[in-house]
């Protein structure tokens, strides 16, 4: 009787003590909930202005989500070699996710499928050819394409000489921005020409723009890189300093850095489409974090708009073009 | 059901009844305590809720006031510099004849941190001055903003307006900012004719989110500010407000009073706290997730309800160590009293426990003590005095006796029969040697013999030969022992019952015998006899011991042999009217000498 009480205090005595321990331990482990994230992103091409909106939203999701961003940028534009190079790189240094903006559709497929066999990695702006569903974020691309192409036929091009800037097309949100534009065009009865520009310089495109606006008969031009919108644009503005008619020339393209939209602002470039490349900077780095937990992530649709002259001041396009400078 | 209930609670009530006193203290100090603590505990979790809230909310609402503070005089600031441009520059210049360039680029240089520019611009929207020096845009016309139009129909305010990008003046960096827009009307002084105008004064937007951003309230609460119709002016997380990642419920909050609130917005429930800036109407808002404060509150109930238990497991620990105490000394002496109930003899009375306890257990040993003492006192006495009985009883038989005895043998001298007196005698003589018999108690049956023989001599005489009488004595009966003086009352009994009335014809025999063992002496006579009922009676009541007799009746004769020899012996009376009596005496048959030698040896 007396052993048997003794044995049953000693059992509660150590239950007593259990619970304690879970819960000192639940208490220490509370603290340690807030774990770190370490993501890399891998972007397409060289640290351009472009990247710094779409870095602003990840450094908003980062801290509101206690990640370490590192952000790696090409040493040259559109090396798919550097790409597949900094992904196995950025494995090694154990990354706890990768966001890349691959270059090219079929050729960083096989590398990227690779990698997602270790870590989560969430694709930006273009993807890649797989059978998997990939996680990406990008807009739509080919409606923006489509977008743009209404907004150029809005502005009275039925009937005209139209350059289109054909450049990196092995890049999926470019080829789907033309595909979407070419869509339009194809039932307008404008006369396409086409131009195909391969060297990365800035410079060249500078001058390839300007022997293309001095010796044609060009009423618009179309461009779907915002590197070659800069370069054009600047290229029409340095000629219509000479030649008044060139002038009219009417430039559109994508992207949204603030020398475009300085050249907008002087009616330079006639419309940029743009998307919210905040949203998919934030979004690619929340995705990231949940997929490390293990959670799913909604796909969210990317708005993008066309912005010209008139509009780029109104309360929303504002918004949009010029984030805060933090 | 309720039939039910009644009876398991009289259970219950006879369950307690029927425990122990160690069950009864610890169960109900455990109850209490347990009950106590849950009470306690509640009251002070309860009390700590309500007053967690009112701090926090008390808490948000000074950190809000602080904010608003610094917001104020920054606001306050910005007008004062709104208002010395107006007043100290603009008022006393003449444009037509002076330039106020200098005071402009004056005031811009003082506020650099907090201004992007000062401009001046006619009522036609041309650029009267403007710090730092800057060229209009071609594309812009001041005329179509917000600002400009507000502040020339509203005259006699200042504006401020929501946070919008600055767009006036061509900027080599292409630099876009977003400003918040100081306007007021003015009046300008051209050539002594006065025209209306607009000065603008636009005001850094980091400067205000320099005031908001490190702002904490609670652990993931945060503050924005919105102007009177609900617009955002800042959030920290604007941008995501501005993409639509995100919504704020600003359109409601610009409708709440200054103070706290509490609101369920988009699932989660929060506490937000408004307080009005003066003069911009814009409201500075506190957010605070409920959650914040509840997690906390999980903390700490989980941790007050471990405490507790440990507790009560403490407290419980302690009640049945306590009850223990007081009721195991209890128990050992209801033992202890238990055993001495079942009559086991040496019981060793257990003293232990509290002073009361001792006190209790040693007044019942020395109770018992006592009692033992006693008993045995008794046991004493009552041995004597059926000892010292016994010895009255053979001294009684002596004096009446002698008397009757001696009255015959005068009476026969008298009539001169000295043979007669010689044989009486000297039956006396011997009759007297024998029953004294140096004191001992134990005789032979040959003595015993001799004795009887000499009394039935006297009496015969005295009787006057009334009755013959025999013995027979079987030879080896005579070494036995016998107890002294049993058989001479037997023969009394059936000399004065049977023989008086016989008139000549009275026989009585003495007989000895062995059989199976054991001695038998009859006293037989052919007296008058009784029915065996009275004669069963006789050894059991207290017969009338009447004058004429030696005073031993038979019922002592059957009480001394039984006390010496056990209650397997004694005395049997066979009887039947008309035919006469047969007394047997049952002994053992024990050789005299045998216990003699015992007797020397013990």
């Amino acid at each position: 009787m007396k052993k048997k009480r003794k044995r049953n205090f000693i059992i509660l005595f150590l239950l007593v003590i259990l619970s304690f321990l879970l819960l000192l331990n639940d208490t220490l482990t509370h603290e340690k909930d807030k774990k770190t994230y370490n993501i890399s992103i891998i972007t397409a091409g060289k640290n351009s202005e472009s990247l710094m909106i779409m870095k602003q939203g990840m450094d908003q999701a980062a801290s509101e989500m206690n990640a370490n961003i590192s952000f790696v940028t090409l040493s040259e534009d559109n090396s798919v070699v550097e790409q597949t190079e900094l992904i196995s790189r950025e494995i090694k240094n154990k990354a706890d996710a990768i966001i890349i903006s691959p270059i090219d559709y079929e050729k960083m497929a096989e590398p990227i499928q690779s990698a997602i066999k270790m870590l989560p990695v969430i694709l930006i702006e273009s993807t890649v050819k797989s059978d998997q569903v990939l996680s990406s974020i990008s807009c739509d691309n080919y409606k923006l394409g489509v977008s743009l192409a209404e907004e150029m036929i809005l502005n009275g091009n039925i009937n005209s000489n139209i350059v289109i800037v054909k450049n990196n097309l092995e890049c999926s949100s470019v080829k789907e921005r033309y595909d979407g534009f070419m869509s339009v065009m194809e039932n307008t009865k404008n006369n396409c020409i086409f131009l195909n520009v391969s060297d990365n310089k800035q410079v060249t495109y500078h001058n390839e723009a300007k022997k293309l606006l001095e010796y044609n008969n060009v009423d618009a031009i179309a461009t779907f890189d915002p590197d070659i919108l800069e370069g054009v644009a600047q290229a029409k503005k340095d000629i219509s300093n000479i030649k008044k008619e060139k002038a009219s020339v009417q430039i559109y393209g994508t992207g949204s850095t603030s020398k475009i939209i300085s050249f907008l602002e002087d009616k330079v470039i006639d419309a940029t489409a743009i998307q919210n490349e905040f949203n998919i900077g934030y979004l690619a780095v929340k995705t990231a974090v949940y997929k490390i937990n293990g959670k799913t992530v909604d796909n969210v649709n990317i708005s993008s708009t066309v912005i010209n002259t008139k509009n780029m001041y109104s309360e929303e396009n504002q918004k949009l073009l010029f984030p805060f400078i933090r | 059901m309720q039939n039910l209930i009644k009876l398991n609670i009289q259970k219950i009530v006879k369950r307690c009844k029927d425990t122990s006193i160690q069950h009864i203290i610890s169960v109900s100090f455990t109850v209490i305590s347990v009950v106590g603590m849950i009470i306690v505990g509640g009251a002070l979790s309860l009390r700590f809720i309500n007053s967690t809230e009112d701090l926090v909310s008390e808490n948000n609402k000074s950190m809000l006031d602080q904010v608003n503070l610094n917001l104020d005089s920054y606001l306050r600031n910005m007008m004062k510099v709104s208002d010395t441009t107006y007043y100290s520059v603009i008022k006393k210049k003449d444009l037509a004849t002076e330039s106020i360039d200098k005071d402009m680029d004056l005031l811009y240089e003082t506020n650099k941190d907090s201004l992007i520019s000062i401009c001046v611009f006619a009522e036609q929207g041309d650029v009267v001055s403007a710090s730092p020096v800057g060229q209009l845009k071609k594309s812009v016309d001041p005329r179509q903003s917000d600002w400009f139009t507000k502040a020339l129909t509203r005259k006699e305010n200042l504006h401020f307006s929501t946070p919008h990008v600055q767009n006036l003046f061509i900027d080599p960096d292409y630099k876009y900012r977003w400003v918040v827009s100081l306007s007021r009307a003015v009046e300008l002084t051209n050539n002594k004719k006065i025209t209306s105008g607009v000065l603008l004064v636009d005001i850094n937007f980091s400067g205000i989110e320099q005031i908001c951003k490190n702002v904490n309230v609670g652990k993931s609460g945060y503050v924005y500010l919105v102007d009177g119709e609900g617009e955002i002016i800042y959030h920290p997380r604007q941008q995501l407000i501005y993409s639509n990642l995100i919504e704020e419920n600003n359109k409601v909050v610009a409708n709440y009073e200054d103070g706290n609130h509490t609101e369920t917005f988009q699932g989660e429930k929060r506490v937000v706290t408004i307080k009005t800036v003066g003069y911009t109407g814009w409201k500075i808002v506190g957010v605070m997730p409920i959650a914040d404060i509840t997690s906390d509150y999980n903390q700490i109930s989980l941790f007050a309800i471990f405490i507790m238990f440990f507790a009560i497991f403490i407290l419980v620990f302690l009640n049945m160590f306590v009850s223990s105490r007081i009721a195991n000394p209890i128990k050992a002496l209801e033992k202890s009293v238990n055993k001495l109930e079942n009559g086991v003899k040496d019981v060793d009375i257990s003293i232990s426990g509290s002073y009361e306890i001792q006190h209790l257990g040693k007044a019942i040993r020395s109770m018992v003590n006592q009692m033992h003492t006693l008993m045995d006192n008794i046991v004493l006495e009552q041995e004597s005095k059926r000892k010292s009985e016994l010895d009255a009883l053979q001294a009684q038989i002596n004096p009446h006796f002698l008397y009757n005895t001696l009255d015959s043998i005068i009476w026969m001298i008298e009539n001169e029969n000295y043979d007669g007196a010689i044989i009486m005698v000297t039956a006396l003589a011997r009759l007297f040697r024998i029953s004294l018999s140096k004191g001992k108690n134990i005789i032979t049956v040959k003595d015993e013999i001799e004795h009887a023989r000499n009394y039935l001599t006297i009496q015969n005489i005295r009787y006057k030969n009334k009755f013959t009488y025999s013995i027979e004595a079987d030879e080896e009966t005579l070494n036995l022992a016998s107890i002294k003086l049993i058989i001479q009352p037997l023969i009394e009994n059936a000399i004065y019952h049977g023989m008086e009335f016989m008139g000549g014809d009275g026989e009585i025999l003495v007989k000895a015998y062995i059989k199976e063992n054991d001695l038998y002496i009859d006293v037989i006579d052919n007296g008058l006899g009784m029915i065996q009922e009275v004669a069963d009676t006789l050894l059991t009541t207290e017969s009338k011991i009447e004058k004429k007799s030696s005073g031993i009746g038979l019922k002592n004769v059957n009480e001394r042999i039984q006390l010496y020899f056990g209650k397997s012996y004694g005395v049997k009376i066979y009887s039947e009217p008309d035919e006469g009596t047969t007394i047997s005496i049952h002994l053992p048959g024990v050789n005299y000498y045998d216990i003699k030698k015992k007797e020397e040896l013990g």
